[in-house]
């Protein structure tokens, strides 16, 4: 009797959450509302951004470190920012460029902004889920997946379940740490891959690539110089690293705010623009 | 498996029907069940040490045996070379397990700062998950045989089952035999009243997790990453997050440790009374892991004298017992400084005799007085001292991060962790006026329309949903 009136009123007590989730999350799902308020979001812009058609002769791609230095939310139609978030590992990037290449859009030079350590991704993060899984694990990309691709992300819990309303329009990501042990310092096998791919794609679509490192502090400089350049030269990867190492603007501790996000963005994107995406 | 993830969920599902459904009628397979359900759980976690775990419950469970054959029919002296045996085999595995290879570098350091070089290497030795725990459960209960305060059980389940109740297995609250056992020695028929209990806790314990200590989790780890750039009043600020981050964190395990074990029919032993309410360090710790206190007065402190001897005899036996407890939780000279810094706080009291208070802050009232304001903030700052040298790396580290606090910079406004201030407001404020209760969400004497008990359950849930911060490992695992 006790056991009936505890279950009855534990189901009653459910149903509204339920309920409240299912409509929430379907109402987000249909309209794709969701995808301006989960965490994450500048991806999904990126994402939208990728498919339209833009008048501008640059393009930036690149992790949160670009997306600070040229944000996505800006309109521009000289320079078209896709930066957004290192979590979506090269894969991410190489397909916001493929999207931007495939809506019929013109570039002269593609500025890749990255911070050396994004280069480690190897959709091997507790964020991948989230920031990977969710805006790109779908019937249309999976074309573009490399075995590597597939066999990380078999690797994360639940990833069959990403594409369940609930799920898709929530923040909730499994916890996951990956247990695979890395042999290397610098390129990761995924950004090896598509990083390749990327290089093929800007050649065929005549624009030129160029790799720009993000400001890091000074303290992460010793990290930089045990860096092992042979990844990039056995990769076949030395003119696009040719100067990036070089460009890298070290700056005291007290400039960020996390030791990789600028406190003051806006100071060096005029630099970038003097300097460099010009 | 957390307590707060999907799996737990799933696996506690499984096995709540399966204990009251199919075997509501005997206790004793609900016994087998639990036994056979807390090392599935613990061998998810941890397989290759399941072996230890159950290597060790064996050996325990014939102590316990040998020792009360010996107490009753056998010479005393060996009953008490089996609880020596008992107690040393515990400790030895502590010591391996967990201090070993600290032993070995501190010897080695020791000997390299003499400038006496040593060759000495480290062994590749794995912790196992919740040693600290269960090594304490199972020394508790050869001391109690021994002690003649319970019987032996002669059936390896159901000692199996206390040492592995896996609802406290990796964190605690540390049962003591002689309250839990008999709970698995009669028949659990499902209980609304505790299963409901059990469920409040169950929430409270998640939204102090989810929604206090990790959202206060993002700004102390960032903050303590790069602390030498940060103003000294950050450094005060994050140091206090921390206070109430280990707080939440902890005691909101504790609490979905304990809500788990009412659902399935047991009482287990409190872990913290509201320890940030205390007015002095005596009573901090009478209120903060009790069951970890407790279990150290009763087999540490006593034995060697308690405080029925002279003052300073006393002073040592806390010294004694708090680096001890200071060692428990890690193989790390912060951990040791941090028992004896809480130790040291104890000298005062003990010379004034001043260590025993009401249990509660502002009785009856809904305001403290200004004095007992002052001594709960006292209290409360030195606590946070505390967790500094219990937050950092190595002692140079604590060092190093106090010293930076006290710069110029030390009454400018701090830079980071400001949104802690609202997390903080609100478990302060909760906590204050449900502080008569063993956790605020027990209100059946304030509330009594259900429909508004209801909704504040629904406000607990949205905001585990809408705030819950980045998930991060319970602080007490590591230990």
């Amino acid at each position: 009797m006790n056991m009936k009136r505890f279950l009855l009123r534990t189901v009653l007590f459910i149903i509204p959450i339920i309920l409240c989730f299912i409509l929430i999350s379907s109402y987000q799902f249909v309209d794709n509302k969701y995808q301006t308020t989960v965490r994450g979001k500048e991806i999904y812009l990126s994402i939208r951004k990728s498919k339209q058609k833009s008048k501008a002769k640059k393009l930036v791609i690149g992790d949160s470190t670009g997306n600070q230095l040229f944000p996505n939310t800006e309109k521009n139609d000289t320079i078209n920012s896709l930066a957004c978030n290192q979590a979506i590992g090269m894969v991410g990037q190489y397909l916001l460029l493929k999207n931007y290449f495939e809506a019929g859009n013109k570039v002269d030079t593609v500025f890749m902004i990255f911070s050396p350590f994004s280069f480690q991704n190897n959709l091997n993060q507790g964020f991948t889920f989230h920031y990977f899984l969710k805006p790109f694990l779908k019937d249309e990309y999976k074309p573009y997946f490399s075995a590597t691709v597939m066999n990380q992300i078999k690797k994360i819990p639940y990833s069959n379940l990403v594409r369940i309303p609930i799920i898709l329009t929530s923040n909730w990501a499994p916890g996951f740490v990956c247990k695979d042990s890395i042999n290397y310092t610098f390129l990761s096998p995924v950004s090896i891959e598509y990083l390749q791919r990327i290089k093929v794609l800007c050649r065929k679509n005549a624009s030129k690539l160029i790799l720009l490192p993000s400001p890091l502090s000074l303290r992460k400089k010793k990290l930089i110089d045990s860096i092992n350049r042979n990844e990039i030269l056995k990769n076949g990867f030395t003119d696009e690293f040719k100067t990036y190492f070089e460009k890298i603007i070290y700056l005291d501790e007290r400039y960020f705010a996390d030791g990789i996000h600028l406190i003051d963005p806006h100071t060096y994107t005029v630099v970038y623009k003097k300097e460099w995406v010009k | 498996m957390s307590v707060n993830s999907i799996e737990f969920f799933l696996f506690f599902l499984l096995v709540f029907f399966i204990y009251f459904f199919l075997l509501k009628k005997n206790y004793k397979s609900q016994n087998f069940f639990l036994l056979l359900a807390s090392y599935f759980f613990y061998g998810y976690a941890d397989l290759k040490m399941l072996p230890l775990l159950v290597i060790s419950t064996l050996v325990f469970y014939s102590l316990g045996i040998g020792i009360a054959k010996n107490n009753t029919k056998g010479p005393k002296k060996r009953s008490s070379a089996l609880l020596t045996l008992g107690v040393t085999f515990g400790v030895v595995l502590l010591l391996y397990f967990k201090y070993l290879n600290f032993l070995i570098t501190s010897f080695s350091e020791m000997f390299d700062s003499a400038g006496l070089h040593t060759d000495i290497h480290t062994l590749q030795i794995l912790l196992p998950l919740g040693i600290s725990f269960f090594t304490f459960r199972l020394i508790s209960y050869v001391i109690e045989v021994n002690k003649g305060t319970m019987e032996p059980t002669r059936n390896i389940v159901t000692f199996g089952a206390y040492v592995a109740f896996f609802p406290c297995l990796l964190s605690g609250p540390i049962d003591r035999p002689q309250k839990f056992m008999p709970q698995l020695e009669k028949a659990r028929p499902f209980n609304y009243q505790l299963a409901v209990d059990g469920l409040r806790q169950i929430l409270w314990g998640m939204f102090k997790k989810m929604v206090i200590a990790d959202n206060l989790a993002t700004p102390v780890n960032n903050i303590w990453t790069d602390y030498t750039f940060q103003s000294g009043s950050t450094l005060v600020w994050v140091a206090i997050l921390y206070s109430f981050q280990i707080y939440a964190d902890f005691s909101g395990y504790s609490d979905m440790a304990i809500g788990v074990s009412k659902l399935l029919g047991f009482d287990v032993a409190k872990n913290f009374n509201y320890p940030y309410f205390s007015r002095n360090m005596s009573e901090f710790w009478r209120k903060w892991h009790m069951s970890l206190t407790s279990w150290l007065t009763d087999y540490v402190y006593i034995p060697l004298g308690g405080s029925r001897c002279s003052k300073s005899r006393q002073f040592f036996n806390t010294m004694i017992v708090f680096t001890l407890c200071g060692f428990w939780h890690g193989a790390n000279w912060t951990f040791a400084c941090w028992g004896a810094y809480n130790g040291l706080l104890f000298l005062p009291l003990i010379l004034k005799k001043k260590r025993k208070r009401p249990s509660m802050v502002a009785e009856g009232k809904l305001l403290p007085s200004f004095h007992e304001v002052l001594s709960m903030i006292g209290t409360f700052l030195l606590a946070t001292f505390g967790w500094i040298i219990f937050r950092a790396d190595s002692l140079g580290q604590a060092f190093d991060y106090v010293a930076h606090m006290f710069k110029a910079t030390l009454f400018s406004i701090p830079a980071h962790g400001r949104a802690g201030v609202f997390y903080i407001v609100v478990l302060i404020l909760i906590e204050w006026l449900q502080r008569h209760h063993e956790f605020p969400l027990q209100m059946e004497n304030q509330i009594k329309s259900p429909m508004l008990k209801w909704s504040i359950y629904y406000v607990l849930i949205a905001s585990i949903l809408l705030l819950a911060g980045t998930g991060s490992q319970y602080i007490y695992f590591q230990f």
